[in-house]
């Protein structure tokens, strides 16, 4: 993939580099806002990672300007601006994702690859996803494994839904408290890995193949092996 | 104050507007006046006439006709010629009697007579309007205005005018005149007089203003606030209203003041720590890859907290500054405990506790930040979970609940953990608060002073209750009216 980065830090942005290197992405850096969005109206990107504040024009306005020019490229905020509003504010603005600095590069990795395939994970109109023997049920929101009904907790359906409809991909506990719980917050209690394994339990115990997995120091996936 | 300045405030243009109302007021007054002064007094004069002319028909058809002649003529001679007017003629036209010098051809009816230097021909109604040619003087003073009204009818055989002179109407014209020449400006320097004292009152007071606003401005003092003698008037009001807002800027800069303190106090003590550990392991010359890599695992730690601490006290502060206000919505308590219960349940019960909440039917709206009450619901969970905890309590038993009340929803959560020493019941809430038995545990102290915050926020009461075992929190949030929703 082709990305663009526009980050004044140059540490910072060397790392980021130097690990999108790492997974076969071609990075274009950019220290300053407005020659970040000349690159960003200009190049042919497949996703743009841009600090909010960045010299000359903020990242807010570079993203308003993106969609302004009819730009649909996924766009990923990494800043140091945490609090809630300041989210709110990046999303409204046309942002995809906001990713608060310092993050762990696991959790900038999943939200990469959750965007950049996202046509195809938000399919809203999908009616069921099929993956190996488990059908999930999106108009009735039911699962069934090898042809027989799981019986899932209406956040428990949520959380396998999330997942399936990311089948592939990494999802973090960041993602998932985000997606299916909507906390914006760190809880300091392992919610996450109960209802993961309280799923799990749900999903796989029964049958065998294990489609719950878990990716060490990422997050967790659904996929057949 | 310079005459410039008092020439351009406010007080003086209102003073000056009030004084062109006033005058144009009266103008219009005086004439109103003067109009219905005429009509009122015309009126009465051609009721006199009318009354005049009733007994004059009686004299006339009751007496012979030698009889008639000498008793106009003595009329006539009785008469003041400048009140009253009488033509008597006979069926020919030929003057029998009058006291008008000159014969006028005149129609039935009402008949005005004036004294202007116009011939008939250009007069506009000449039927009705009759006038002595050339003849400006013939009652010895210039009698330009002298006007006279008459009725003139056919009686029998004769024919008869008789009139008034209109000379009251502009005699008491004249006099309504008089009063007002003397009455207005007496009353307009009154008016101007009023205006000025008014200005003068309301001036000194937008003066104190004025001056105290200069001195906080000029010192910097944000603690001075304006006096406010009369606090029920506009001025009172906007005094009240400055004051008000003074509170809110000297709260924030309190609130600024304190996050710098918190941050140089708090952070500067575990990022100590840090150095002191870094510089130790550089310094040790029998480090091994091993003993290092633990250093570098404990120094992340330690950052995680750091930025954890860090976040806390930002987040604090920006409740703090009531900022946050803005995101307030109307929301259902009941449906985000419900989550909360749900997503902390299952993780309370693998740790070997148990969580209960009875879900109500009934929905309970309130308005609020959606997300921060959420982060309060957490943060009293968390501090179940975490502080509650001793090594005697493996089993934990916390219980969410609602309890409504017409005006206000208490939310409680509460635990039969090991509890808070009586003497620390009033500073769970301050920020880095930390009792005893949490020090040897992580933590910041920023949980209960972040719920605090929120509380505040939500103008809810947060209260800590001892109950044995354990402890209960209660946030008593003012519920949304029917109406209200």
């Amino acid at each position: 993939m082709k990305l663009l980065l526009i980050e004044d830090d140059p540490q910072t942005a060397e790392f980021i580099i130097k690990s999108l290197a790492e997974m076969g992405h071609g990075v274009d850096h950019f220290a300053d806002g407005l020659d970040g969005l000349k690159a960003c109206l200009g190049g042919d990107y497949d996703l743009i990672l841009a600090d909010r504040r960045v010299p000359s024009m903020d990242g807010l306005t570079v993203v308003k300007r993106v969609r302004a020019a009819g730009l649909e490229t996924p766009f990923i905020f990494l800043t140091t601006m945490d609090g809630v509003d300041d989210r709110v504010e990046g999303l409204d603005a046309g942002g995809d994702d906001y990713l608060v600095k310092p993050f762990a590069f696991s959790e900038l990795r999943a939200r990469i690859d959750a965007l950049a395939r996202r046509p195809q994970a938000t399919q809203s109109h999908l009616d069921h996803i099929y993956i190996d023997d488990l059908k999930i049920d999106l108009i009735k929101r039911c699962a069934y494994r090898a042809g027989q009904q799981i019986l899932l907790q209406p956040r428990e359906f949520r959380l396998l839904e999330y997942l399936a409809r990311n089948a592939g991909r990494v999802a973090t506990k960041t993602m998932l408290l985000e997606h299916v719980w909507e906390f914006n917050f760190d809880p300091k209690t392992n919610i996450i890995e109960t209802q993961i394994s309280r799923l799990r339990s749900k999903v796989d115990k029964p049958t065998g193949p294990s489609l719950i997995k878990t990716v060490r120091g990422s997050g967790y996936m659904i996929d057949v092996d | 104050m310079s005459i410039k300045r008092r020439l351009s405030s406010t007080g003086f243009r209102f003073v000056g507007l009030y004084a062109l109302v006033y005058i144009l007021t009266t103008l219009g007054f005086m004439a109103l006046i003067f109009s219905i002064v005429g009509t009122e007094i015309e009126d009465n004069i051609k009721r006199e006439i009318k009354r005049d002319y009733r007994d004059l028909v009686q004299i006339i058809e009751s007496s012979p006709d030698v009889g008639i002649n000498a008793y106009f003529s003595d009329l006539i001679d009785s008469t003041d010629y400048l009140e009253t007017l009488y033509i008597l003629k006979d069926d020919q036209g030929v003057i029998i009697a009058s006291n008008y010098p000159y014969d006028t051809d005149m129609g039935k009816g009402w008949v005005r007579l004036r004294k202007v230097n116009e011939t008939p021909a250009q007069a506009k109604n000449p039927s009705q309007t009759y006038t002595f040619m050339g003849e400006t003087d013939y009652y010895g003073k210039n009698s330009d205005a002298q006007a006279y009204i008459g009725w003139n009818d056919r009686i029998g055989s004769y024919s008869l005018f008789v009139g008034q002179g209109l000379a009251r109407i502009d005699e008491t014209k004249a006099i309504v005149s008089r009063i007002a020449a003397l009455v207005i400006p007496i009353s307009m320097f009154l008016a101007f007089l009023g205006g000025l004292i008014f200005n003068r009152m309301t001036m000194r007071r937008i003066e104190v203003i004025n001056e105290h606003c200069r001195s906080i401005r000029a010192q910097g003092d944000l603690s001075l606030r304006v006096p406010n003698t009369q606090p029920d008037d506009e001025y009172g009001l906007l005094i009240a209203n400055l004051n008000a807002m003074l509170d809110n800027i000297d709260k924030g800069v309190q609130n600024i003041q304190a996050v710098s303190d918190d941050v140089a106090h708090d952070l500067r003590t575990p990022l100590g720590r840090l150095k002191y550990n870094l510089e130790a392991g550089l310094a040790d010359s029998k480090a091994t890859t091993e003993s290092l890599k633990v250093i570098l695992e404990d120094a992340l730690v330690e950052i995680d907290n750091l930025l954890e601490t860090f976040s806390a006290i930002l987040r604090i502060s920006q409740l703090k500054s009531k900022k946050r206000k803005s995101k307030f919505q109307n929301f259902d308590l009941s449906a985000l405990v419900d989550t909360f219960y749900q997503a902390y349940g299952p993780s309370a019960e693998d740790a070997g506790h148990t969580m209960h909440y009875e879900a109500s039917s009934e929905s309970c709206m309130i308005n609020g930040d959606k997300e921060m009450v959420g982060q309060l619901l957490s943060n009293l969970i968390e501090n179940a979970l975490h502080h509650a905890t001793g090594p005697n309590h493996e089993n934990l038993d916390i219980r969410l609940a609602l309890n409504y009340d017409p005006s206000s929803v208490t939310l409680s959560v509460e635990d039969n953990g090991r509890g808070v020493p009586k003497e620390n019941h009033n500073q769970v809430f301050n920020k880095f608060f930390r009792g005893d038995y949490d020090r040897q545990e992580p933590g910041n102290g920023l949980g209960l002073a972040l719920v605090k915050a929120v509380a505040d926020l939500h103008d809810a009461q947060v209260q800590l209750v001892a109950v044995n075992p354990g402890v209960k929190f209660l946030v008593t949030f003012p519920r949304l009216t029917s109406t209200g929703l």
